[in-house]
């Protein structure tokens, strides 16, 4: 498309006159990528413009429509449902097989791949990204590229009325999508948080009725009380573990301090006694006895442990065990484990499984409430501690999560 | 008395079953479908509270709603209209759900012909459920 040239055809008309509510992301998607394959057919341009929905901040991207109404969007920033920042970044080669687009630290590089598969076989000399994000949890992108080197910073918008509508109805379609999108999340959140409180709730009944009476066993009443403790514990972690999700971790100060990991790490399998008695499940804490401290930050790894722990009890096949252990890896690094045998994860799901949101096969049948936000929150949290979390898995080891973290926790916040 | 909970969220129904049995109740817990199937269909219980939403288990053919959603209620057909079933069929048997909307709860209620109990369940609840308003704890 050169500048000026006019357009033939609105390729998207038809939804021009549709009520938000009927829209279809997906059918969108599919007409706009026809419609840019035409237009990359038919004519050669120094000049693309491309905007992409990327959901949940994963790495894959849809390319959504052919547009470069940056002013337009720039309008809705104003009605205070989405941020704009911008990322720009000049290639170094368009040497690049990589099919995704890293959001979280877009490079240069890493879009010369994915503009090919747009684009096709043009040599693109640079490009421009911008990203919008939307409820933190969607982005819009955009993109410029040219054929040769040239100004990056020309972004306009166009006035032509194809464009306009184009950017409206993609905004009421992803508007739509995460609204469906908030509603099953909050529903799973109240199941996650009224559980411990019906606990409450009736436990309380129980007590007050029965705390009194002279012929109930003194052990019996002490382990009630130390129940309410566990199950008051629980609901905190599993605010936390929503407060992460959605609001972030940047906010987050890090006070790093020199932990002792058996220490750390039996209160809160104690946390899961009720679950692991009831499934005679056992725990082994081998090589976490005799490991050297680490220095970092007690309640994100107590956070970070307390999930792995968590999945490993409510996924484990009953009868088998749970084991934490730790190893030095390279120069100062340790890598915490927690393995545990029962639900299989395939190879497709390993590869998603610390998404926002995604659950396994498996996982939705064993646990139809959980909400998919534990391992992303995880990761989050381990990579705000300087470090990482992997997942091994197979039929005959089980599933091994490992966290990696430093040794010694290096600056703070 | 012989009462079977069928639930996965044991956290949910603690303090009822702590109750229950401190009044010496036989308290059964299953926490799937599947496995209040096994129970139903080999034993008798007096009173069977039924949670709606409910893990089908693993190798279970229960048609799943939802990903494993509202299986509680398909269980419940089967007991109701499969013979293989026949002692559990003059047990009292209660849904207990914590849906909030009242015409989703009154339409299981008409629609299956059964008391629903919404959660968080308390001991007078479940004494009025067992005929037990009159006896003191």
């Amino acid at each position: 498309m050169t500048e000026g040239a006019a357009i033939v055809d609105d390729p998207f008309a038809d939804f021009s006159s549709q009520s938000p509510r009927n829209l279809d992301l997906s059918q969108i998607e599919r007409r706009a990528n026809a419609w840019l394959r035409r237009l990359r057919e038919e004519g050669d341009n120094s000049r693309y413009y491309a905007m992409f929905h990327a959901k949940e901040l994963t790495h894959e991207l849809h390319l959504i429509a052919d547009c470069g109404l940056q002013k337009d969007i720039k309008k809705r920033i104003g009605e205070g449902r989405l941020s704009f920042t911008k990322a720009w970044s000049r290639m170094a080669s368009s040497d690049c097989t990589v099919t995704y687009l890293d959001l979280v630290r877009p490079t240069a590089d890493s879009m010369v791949g994915h503009l090919r598969v747009l684009f096709g076989p043009h040599p693109i000399r640079s490009v421009g990204i911008a990203t919008i994000w939307c409820d933190h949890h969607d982005a819009i992108v955009l993109l410029e590229a040219h054929y040769n080197d040239g100004d990056l910073f020309t972004l306009v918008g166009r006035e032509e009325s194809w464009l306009i509508n184009v950017t409206r109805i993609t905004y009421f379609a992803i508007l739509k999508s995460l609204r469906a999108q908030n509603v099953s999340d909050w529903e799973k959140a109240v199941h996650e948080l009224a559980s411990p409180l019906d606990f409450i709730y009736s436990n309380s009944d129980f007590l007050h009725n029965y705390l009194a009476r002279p012929d109930i066993d003194a052990e019996f009443k002490q382990k009630k009380l130390e129940d309410f403790k566990l199950v008051s514990e629980l609901l905190i972690n599993r605010l936390h573990q929503l407060r992460f999700a959605y609001a972030g971790t940047a906010d987050v100060t890090l006070s790093p301090e020199y932990l002792d990991l058996f220490q750390l790490c039996m209160p809160i399998t104690h946390l899961w006694y009720h679950d692991a008695s009831r499934k005679r499940l056992k725990f082994y804490y081998d090589g976490l006895r005799n490991q050297p401290k680490i220095r970092t930050d007690k309640s994100l790894l107590q956070f970070i442990l307390f999930n792995l722990i968590s999945n490993a009890v409510k996924y484990s096949r009953a009868g088998t065990q749970i084991s934490l252990s730790a190893s030095e890896t390279t120069t100062n690094r340790l890598a915490i484990s927690v393995r545990n045998v029962g639900l299989v994860i395939s190879e497709e799901e390993e590869q998603k499984i610390f998404r926002h949101g995604y659950r396994t096969v498996g996982a939705r049948k064993m646990d139809p409430r959980g909400m998919g936000i534990g391992l992303s929150v995880c990761r989050q949290l381990a990579e705000r501690l300087r470090g990482a979390i992997t997942l091994k898995t197979s039929k005959e080891n089980g599933t091994i999560f490992e966290l990696i973290l430093p040794k010694e926790f290096e600056g703070l916040s | 008395m012989r009462i079977l909970f069928i639930e996965d969220d044991i956290m949910t129904i603690d303090g009822i079953v702590a109750f229950l049995e401190l009044e010496g109740c036989e308290v059964t817990i299953a926490s799937t479908a599947e496995e209040g199937l096994e129970c139903l269909r080999y034993e008798q219980f007096d009173f069977v509270f039924l949670d709606v939403m409910l893990p089908s288990g693993e190798q279970f053919d229960l048609v799943e709603t939802r990903d494993g959603r509202y299986t509680g209620l398909v269980l419940l057909e089967k007991v109701k209209q499969d013979d293989v079933y026949k002692l559990s069929q003059k047990s009292q048997i209660f849904m207990i759900t914590n849906w909030r909307e009242e015409s989703r709860i009154a339409n299981i209620a008409r629609k299956y012909s059964i008391p629903v109990l919404r959660k968080p369940l308390s001991i007078e609840t479940i004494k009025e459920a067992l005929g037990w308003t009159q006896k003191p704890i």
